[in-house]
């Protein structure tokens, strides 16, 4: 595995922790009222900044290690694609979920657009992270 | 038209060119030493310009960079 794949996975590693901490906040504050003298905003935004901070570290690290050439970028742009593919994917499902679960009390508690927009970021990170890693490792063939 | 397989003889030609190293060669057409790896071993489909580049490093003809069996 080359040094820009190892610190992608590093890197994929690091935003599924931030992932789980930032759900785990935003579960036990809006549902079960944990931190009453806390706003989940500030603590949720908090972990977002953390995360971006050493993700930047590690993209620089990246361009530090190997030169960006044809490959890389080739590789990147997979990713971006199945990235894409899947934040929507995702978007949708956890939209429509929402949907079905309040579609007989007629609204859906504000907190969860939050919960939203802040995951589909958290997710676009880890998928591509996470693509990124597996396409450097299988790579790709000749075209047949 | 099918392609069956395709080969590549870049490791035979660096060791024609003086046992050139990986990274040697990797800076003389400007991509990383990993790149030349993947090729070496059939792992990454070069673009038409990395295969001229590299062609014209080892002074040969793109085909006997890439051979393509159909």
């Amino acid at each position: 595995m080359s040094t820009r794949a190892k610190l992608s996975l590093i890197n994929f590693i690091m935003w599924s922790i931030a992932f789980a901490v930032f759900t785990i906040v935003f579960i036990l504050d809006t549902q079960y009222n944990e931190f009453p003298m806390q706003n989940y905003r500030v603590s949720t935004a908090i972990i977002f900044l953390l995360s971006n901070i050493v993700n930047l570290v590690i993209v620089y690290l990246q361009h530090r290690s190997e030169k960006s050439d044809e490959r890389n970028k080739y590789f990147e742009s997979l990713s971006a694609v199945v990235t894409m593919i899947v934040t929507m994917v995702l978007i949708f499902s956890g939209s429509m979920t929402l949907y079905v679960i309040y579609e007989k009390s007629g609204f859906v508690p504000v907190d969860w657009l939050w919960f939203i927009a802040y995951g589909a970021a958290f997710v676009v990170f880890i998928v591509f992270n996470l693509s990124y890693v597996i396409v450097s490792l299988k790579g790709t063939n000749y075209e047949s | 038209m099918k392609v069956k397989r395709v080969t590549n003889n870049i490791k035979d030609l660096r060791y024609i060119n003086g046992d050139m190293s990986q990274q040697t060669l990797a800076d003389l057409v400007g991509c990383s030493r990993q790149t030349i790896n993947a090729l070496e071993k059939n792992r990454y489909s070069p673009s038409h310009i990395l295969v001229r580049k590299i062609a014209t490093v080892f002074k040969v003809n793109t085909d006997d960079i890439l051979q393509i069996e159909f």
